[in-house]
């Protein structure tokens, strides 16, 4: 090498040495927190860089995991920035529920906040004093009976979106234990969701049953529980209602569009309502409000947001105990008829006190995609107040299993993989059936419960994969527990968050292995005279997660069986009732009127039941199997997986801090070398 | 040689075009930090742009200064700067050991090639 060439390599050896070193500057800067008090800022208006859902969704990470987490009530001004009230920040240092210090878990947010697209997270090291509430981890308890139908199939998505961890309760739940009885549904939570569908009271069955259920249920909100209803979950808990009511809060609402003069009419006015609504907020600073109406920085959000209507309560005379949030202000497209036209003005969403407790109720659904998931979380943030423990603990002093056998695992997998061909016929069946158009959510003859078949056939589907996902998942992660646990030595608050993950994990498998009893009875008849049904006996209930095929089985025999003829025949009635009326709206005659009139009564006939109530009950049949016998099972399942992931998710963080990133790394090459299918599923 | 003259053979060279890949790289990596705020793996693209626009400029100053060619010299400098561009955008991240392994392997090729690159360079 000649002269020249040295000092050219020299040259270019102390540029790049420069460039490293450089590098390792920019390195430093992610490095882990020194431990000082800092406060992080979420800006939740930042709708640029953060997503509200997922913003949510990391907080009630947080307050799972301990962390105490605060909710500015007014604007706060810290380092020059001004952040609106309802911004979430979080104060270190804190102690953690499992032992994770300070630092670890923030550092864990953080990551997750970016893959989680929360990219901004402001943090500050100045001090300032602002009104706020600290929030309480909503345990959220939703009711799940006859009555919910899908819509607590969609509350349960939207939950799970934001992160609140629900538990399904039926009308046994409600009524058979006291509310604040050891064990109880609602001794466990803090707040009770009523979602949409018919009136849930009906659930009960008639006498004491009832009585003890509506009295568990106002005594829970007395007592300081939150209470927060959606569509006919706001009505019944209305003083002003004139069906049996919780009588939570002092208002009526417009029944009156129910009621149609004559018996052939049929209620179209409300339906013809169905669709996106314009909300109008009247108390933007009520923290159930923040970031919508008149100031509004996110889009959609303001100066009027919308909400999916499905003729839920219109309320007015609204009295001592209660403040009107938002108002009605008119559908996006809808067309608003002359009966229902007094809706527009009138009290959309309701919050209200009720001794020590709290219940918002809404009119529309902010469950269903849109803006109004925000509004949702903010309702149950402001109803919660009295802090409970998870019910998703582990028990961590029985021992764990050194793994998680293939057995275990493949009897998830291979269910999961007989079910689908079946599932898959059932959905084109239930497809074929929406396709003959005679299920119209707008139409007073509509048979409504073909396309909540087609939704659950389509959930079911999701929800299996992700139950097959996280089986082979926990598979991979408890072995990789193994290796760290191996690295760790002998330190034993390592030890215990180990031992705390692989307990997690275990759960999930002890579920699926033994699946709790669901107290739903299915009949071989019903009260219409629809069937008779293959009978479904309390032997054929899953007890484990293989049982699932044959129940997949039956539903699918079912629809191709019952539904299929029935909806064929109906759609039939169907067709001629709407030649009938578009014949007795252009050219009428009294014999057209008097046949249409005739057909309408014969097919909505309450008694004996008329084709309109046998088809929805014998759909019902169905339904139920597929809502208690698999779905709600399966719900419960994918709410301990959620839970499991996100343990993992913490507890290895921590450790990786713990024995640094190239030993986590070796432990992930480990565990896929033993599981490769593990982090891909 | 004169300044003039290395300049001049540098911009033969497309130097011009380099140095905008460089600044290119700055404003990327620059804007991603802004947007996302701070550093990590999301600046990967911009830290990349800016990085191999540097082993680029390094490369022909080399041509420059020898007067001649090496492309192994040129691709080893490329290669350790990509690595060098990874280690430094997973560094941060203790869950990403597996892509900081992988970054740390890919700018030990690059110094090999480019140790070969200096002592037998290929025109």
């Amino acid at each position: 090498m000649n002269r020249l060439t040295r000092t050219k390599t020299t040259i270019l050896v102390a540029f790049a040495i420069a460039v490293i070193g450089f590098s390792l500057f920019l390195t430093n800067d992610i490095s882990s927190q020194d431990g000082q008090p800092r406060t992080y800022i979420i800006p939740m208006e930042d709708w640029v860089h953060n997503d509200d859902v997922g913003a949510v969704r990391l907080i009630n990470i947080l307050l799972e995991e301990g962390v105490p987490v605060y909710w500015a009530l007014e604007p706060f001004t810290v380092g020059g920035t001004t952040y609106p009230a309802g911004t979430f920040y979080v104060n270190a240092p804190f102690a953690t529920r499992s032992g994770i210090s300070c630092d670890a878990t923030m550092d864990w947010f953080m990551w997750q906040a970016k893959i989680n697209r929360v990219w901004r997270v402001d943090v500050t090291t100045e001090t300032f004093t602002v009104r706020s509430k600290q929030l309480v981890l909503p345990r959220v308890a939703m009711f799940y009976d006859t009555s919910t139908y899908e819509n607590a199939l969609v509350h349960y998505l939207r939950f799970r979106s934001l992160g609140f961890k629900v538990v399904l309760a039926n009308a046994r739940d409600i009524y058979s234990k006291s509310w604040n009885q050891s064990g109880s549904v609602l001794s466990q939570a803090n707040v009770f969701v009523m979602p949409g569908g018919a009136l849930h009271l009906w659930s009960f069955p008639y006498g004491n049953r009832r009585t003890w259920g509506i009295a568990n249920i106002t005594e829970f909100v007395k007592n300081g529980g939150g209470y927060v209803g959606v569509c006919a979950g706001a009505t019944e808990s209305l003083m002003g209602s004139p069906w049996t009511n919780l009588g939570l809060v002092n208002a009526s609402y417009h029944n009156e569009w129910f009621d149609y003069p004559y018996p052939w009419q049929g209620d179209w006015d409300w339906r013809q309502l169905i669709g996106p609504m314009y909300i109008e907020v009247e108390e933007s600073d009520h923290p159930v409000m923040f970031g919508y109406g008149a100031n509004a920085a996110r889009p959609g959000y303001g100066p009027k947001t919308t909400v999916y209507y499905y003729g839920g309560p219109a309320m007015y005379d609204v009295g001592y105990n209660a403040t009107i949030l938002a108002k009605y202000s008119g559908p996006v497209t809808q067309k608003i008829t002359e009966k229902v036209s007094n809706i527009l003005g009138e009290a959309a969403i309701i919050s209200a006190d009720y001794y020590s407790g709290k219940a918002v109720l809404f009119g529309p659904h902010p469950e269903w995609p849109g803006p109004g998931a925000r509004l949702y979380a903010q309702a149950l943030y402001y109803v919660a107040n009295i802090p409970k423990p998870s019910r998703l603990e582990p028990n961590t002093s029985v021992p764990v299993p050194s793994m998680i056998s293939a057995d275990r695992v493949g009897k998830i997998t291979s269910t999961v993989s007989q079910i689908k061909p079946i599932l898959e016929e059932t959905t084109r069946t239930a497809a074929k059936i929406v396709n003959m158009r005679a299920g119209d959510h707008y139409h007073p003859l509509g048979l409504w419960y073909d396309e909540s078949v087609l939704a659950y056939s389509k959930e079911l589907h999701n929800q299996l994969n992700e139950i097959q996902r996280a089986a082979v998942k926990f598979q991979y992660e408890y072995f990789k527990l193994n290796v760290l646990e191996n690295m760790v030595g002998n330190d034993p608050e390592s030890l215990q968050l180990i031992n705390y993950a692989k307990a997690m994990i275990n759960s999930f498998f002890n579920l699926t292995e033994n699946l709790p009893s669901e107290p739903h009875s299915i009949d071989e008849t019903d009260w219409t005279g629809a069937g008779p049904f293959e009978p479904f006996e309390p032997e054929d209930e899953a007890t484990t997660f293989e049982d699932f095929v044959s129940i997949f089985q039956y539903i699918n025999n079912e629809t191709s069986a019952a539904l299929y003829p029935y909806a064929k025949d109906y759609s039939k009635l169907f067709a001629e009732y709407e030649r009938l009326r578009i014949q007795n709206e252009t050219a009428y005659t009294p014999e057209v009127n008097a046949t249409l009139a005739d057909l309408y009564m014969n097919i909505t006939s309450s008694w004996p039941a008329g084709p309109l109530y046998k088809g929805m009950y014998t759909f019902r049949h169905t339904l139920n199997i597929m809502q208690y016998k698999i779905d709600y099972h399966l719900l419960n399942l994918l709410t301990v997986a959620d839970r499991t992931s996100e343990v993992i998710s913490c507890v290895e963080f921590a450790l990786a801090i713990k024995v640094g990133s190239w030993n986590y790394a070796l432990a992930e090459m480990q565990a896929f070398l033993a599981y490769p299918s593990g982090p891909f599923v | 040689m004169s300044t003039q003259t290395l300049w001049q053979k540098m911009k033969n060279n497309g130097i011009v075009g380099v140095l905008a890949v460089v600044v290119a790289g700055i404003i990327l990596t620059a804007f991603l930090w802004w947007f996302f705020g701070g550093f990590g793996f999301w600046t990967l693209p911009g830290i990349l742009l800016l990085f191999v626009g540097v082993a680029e400029t390094l490369s022909r100053a080399y041509i420059a200064v020898a007067d001649k060619k090496s492309t192994t010299l040129r691709m080893g400098l490329v290669v350790l700067f990509v690595g060098l561009a990874g280690y430094i955008t997973f560094a941060g991240h203790v869950l990403l050991g597996i892509l900081q392994m992988l970054s740390i392997a890919i700018a030990v090729i690059g110094i090999l090639v480019f140790i070969i690159g200096i002592v037998r360079p290929k025109t």
